[in-house]
């Protein structure tokens, strides 16, 4: 029992690591998605075409496939990051593509109603977008982002396979010191398993607050 | 100085890539299998009336999808072999992509199975039709159109996880490219021509499960 | 104040589909008028294009004299230029389906526009908007939000929230059709108080023919984007000239 208490702290470390990755990461994307999920869908050729190719490259292409190659392929460019703003800027650039479609989607499913309303009091297209549309659209943003960052938090797993001292990474590192395989990847499980409940009851009180009455 | 791309380079070391691109092909098509059949099962599993069999099969799906694909696969990859099942990495992949996906296809078949009207089962029971027909019958043939489409999309994001593979030693499009950097030292013509193999299938997959959807729109199967 | 409308040779088509064909129309400034037609005819794409929403695909809109879409030196302007904006200032419309927005008050609909369009305080906004919505007859429901009200009461809203604008021009869109019938009385009422008053010119597209009979001065008989008659109310509903008028007022009074 006292070897099994003392794959805590180590695992908890990994945890902390993991739990930084995940809320930098979050902190990126949201500004990224809204963006981008904006500029999807502007009025400009040029910002549009930039936001899709954004959008396509990041949801089309792996995870990992794109850990690796801002993590291999920079350096030869003569950018040397370290492996963790590499891991956080990656996963927030992917969570942003998923990010950017969950903001266009959900301006896009505001009544076209409320425009025409807007435009009949002569508001001017800004003031549509932040006044009527955005405040409309957003407890829509709500669930489907709760999902991402689920994602989000899965996805952090995959850091560990550029040498980011996560959670995995010390699962993995355990295993290999102690061979306790099952209980280290059970009880690593379920502190994935943990926070994401904690996460999902978080997004749960969000939508709450700012259900339209 | 070394150009930033090879063309060359990056033409020679295509055909190696291929015959990854076919191990990676297989567990996506083989995982996927597993995983609308398992989710089929796991679906079914819920809607069942005995509380010991619907709580396992929800807790199974919640925990599954919550939780990262990575270590559920190093779990099956380390784990097994001392059950005294021994399969090969690839085969133990397979085996986690399509429980890890299972578990997104059964929520995916319960949104399905919840929009069949109520009316056609009731009928289906009026007319005297054993379980078994109900379902094959009656209850598939309404649910399984309208989810085919996400189905399509889970087995895109299948394909572009399966680099994962590459953490359990399985040597697919993204183990064979490291390969190829750490002998070659050139990592960025293999990594860029595996993100634009990535880029290019997906998208032509999404494409294809956009075709499909349409199709069935005309039939009246999405709602 | 009230605005005049002219409109010259006016055209709109979607695709192959032509809704308007060449209308021509002229309303001085003050009057109201009564739209009616069988679905499909035009009529509310008539007051889409009045409103700024669409953009002709042929011909002109005169709002007072002055060009929509043209500026003083004849260029086409763009549906956020200052030109259209200031234009499309003088014009308010009601919609069918309320368009409230649900995030804000009934008093929060109301201000917006006063607020953010015409520069006013919110206090000065706050009391204007009351008394509009007083005028309405919900004085006592300011701070309620759109799905706490009924069908009438949003209606009334959406009236109150147009007129706090003080428009020259105001466009109905079958404002009771999405109504429960024993509502449609009470919008009316209203609608006939404003058209008394003659404070603007009004364009009513409407289903409910006494109404427009006794209570516009002028009524338009739309059918497939043509005007098919144009008449002083009375006269057009006691004795059509076209065939095809007679035949719709025939039908819609078998429908009664």
């Amino acid at each position: 029992m006292d070897d099994l208490l003392a794959l805590f702290p180590p695992l908890l470390e990994g945890l902390a690591v993991t739990l930084q990755i995940t809320f930098g990461a979050a902190v990126l994307a949201v500004p990224l998605a809204l963006a981008a999920g904006m500029a999807r869908t502007s009025r400009l050729r040029a910002v549009r075409a930039v936001s899709t190719v954004y959008v396509e490259i990041f949801r089309g292409t792996s995870a990992l496939v794109q850990l690796f190659w801002f993590y291999y392929v920079l350096p030869m460019f003569g950018l040397r990051l370290p492996a963790l703003l590499v891991g956080i800027v990656v996963l927030a650039a992917n969570a942003g593509a998923y990010g950017a479609e969950v903001v266009r989607g959900a301006i896009a499913a505001v009544p076209p109603g409320q425009r025409e309303a807007a435009v009949a009091l002569n508001l001017t297209a800004s003031q549509t977008l932040r006044r009527i549309v955005l405040p409309q659209a957003f407890p829509a943003m709500l669930p489907p982002a709760g999902n991402l960052m689920i994602e989000l938090l899965k996805n952090t797993a995959l850091v560990s396979l550029i040498t980011i001292t996560d959670l995995t990474f010390r699962g993995q590192l355990l295993r290999s010191e102690t061979l306790r395989t099952t209980e280290i990847f059970v009880v690593v499980l379920l502190l994935y398993f943990a926070v994401a409940l904690l996460m999902t009851a978080g997004v749960r009180m969000l939508e709450r607050r700012f259900r339209i009455r | 100085m070394k150009p930033i791309f090879d063309w060359n380079f990056a033409w020679e070391i295509l055909p190696t890539l291929g015959q990854a691109l076919i191990i990676t092909v297989q567990a996506t098509l083989i995982g996927m299998l597993v995983a609308v059949t398992l989710g089929l099962v796991l679906a079914l599993m819920r809607r069942a009336p005995l509380w010991i069999v619907s709580a396992p099969a929800a807790f199974i799906v919640e925990f599954v999808r919550s939780t990262p694909l990575l270590v559920q696969m190093y779990f099956l990859f380390y784990v097994l072999p001392s059950t005294g099942l021994s399969m090969s990495p690839l085969t133990t992949g397979i085996l986690a992509l399509g429980v890890h996906y299972a578990a997104y296809c059964a929520e995916v078949y319960r949104a399905g199975l919840e929009g069949v009207p109520r009316g056609t089962l009731e009928a289906a029971t009026a007319l005297n039709l054993s379980r078994w027909r109900t379902a094959v019958g009656v209850l598939l043939p309404q649910a399984i159109p309208p989810v085919v489409p996400a189905l399509g999309n889970y087995l895109v994001a299948m394909f572009k996880d399966t680099p994962l593979l590459s953490a359990i030693t399985v040597v697919e499009l993204l183990q064979q490219s490291k390969m190829i950097g750490s002998t070659t030292f050139r990592y960025t013509e293999p990594l860029t021509l595996v993100g634009a193999l990535f880029l290019v299938l997906s998208l032509a997959a999404a494409w294809c499960v956009r075709r499909v959807e349409g199709r069935l729109k005309l039939y009246g199967g999405t709602r | 104040m009230s605005a005049s409308i002219r409109l010259k040779q006016l055209r709109k088509q979607y695709g192959d589909l032509q809704v308007l064909r060449g209308i021509d129309l002229e309303i001085p400034a003050g009057q109201t008028v009564s739209v009616i037609g069988p679905s499909g005819s035009g009529k509310s794409t008539l007051l889409r294009l009045l409103m700024t929403l669409d953009r002709p695909s042929s011909g002109e809109i005169l709002i007072d004299g002055e060009s929509m879409w043209k500026d003083a030196q004849g260029r086409e302007m763009g549906p956020n230029s200052p030109h259209v904006r200031r234009v499309r200032g003088k014009i308010g419309m009601v919609f069918q389906h309320f368009n409230l927005f649900p995030h804000k008050t009934a008093l929060g609909n109301v201000i917006e526009a006063p607020i953010h369009v015409e520069g006013l305080s919110r206090a000065e906004a706050v009391q204007r908007g009351t008394e509009y919505l007083d005028m309405v007859g919900l004085g006592d429901k300011l701070d309620a939000y759109p799905a706490q009200l009924s069908g009438g009461q949003k209606q009334r809203v959406g009236i109150a929230r147009a007129l706090a604008m003080r428009p020259e021009i105001m466009l109905f869109d079958e404002v009771t059709s999405a109504l429960d019938p024993e509502l449609v009385g009470g919008i009316l009422q209203i609608l006939r108080d404003l058209a008394a008053k003659r404070t603007m010119t009004m364009l009513i597209v409407t289903h409910q023919m006494k109404f427009a009979e006794r209570s516009s001065d002028r009524t338009l008989f739309f059918d497939q984007g043509n005007i098919v008659e144009d008449a002083e109310s009375a006269t057009l509903f006691s004795s059509p000239q076209e065939p095809r008028t007679q035949q719709f007022l025939q039908s819609v009074i078998e429908a009664e």
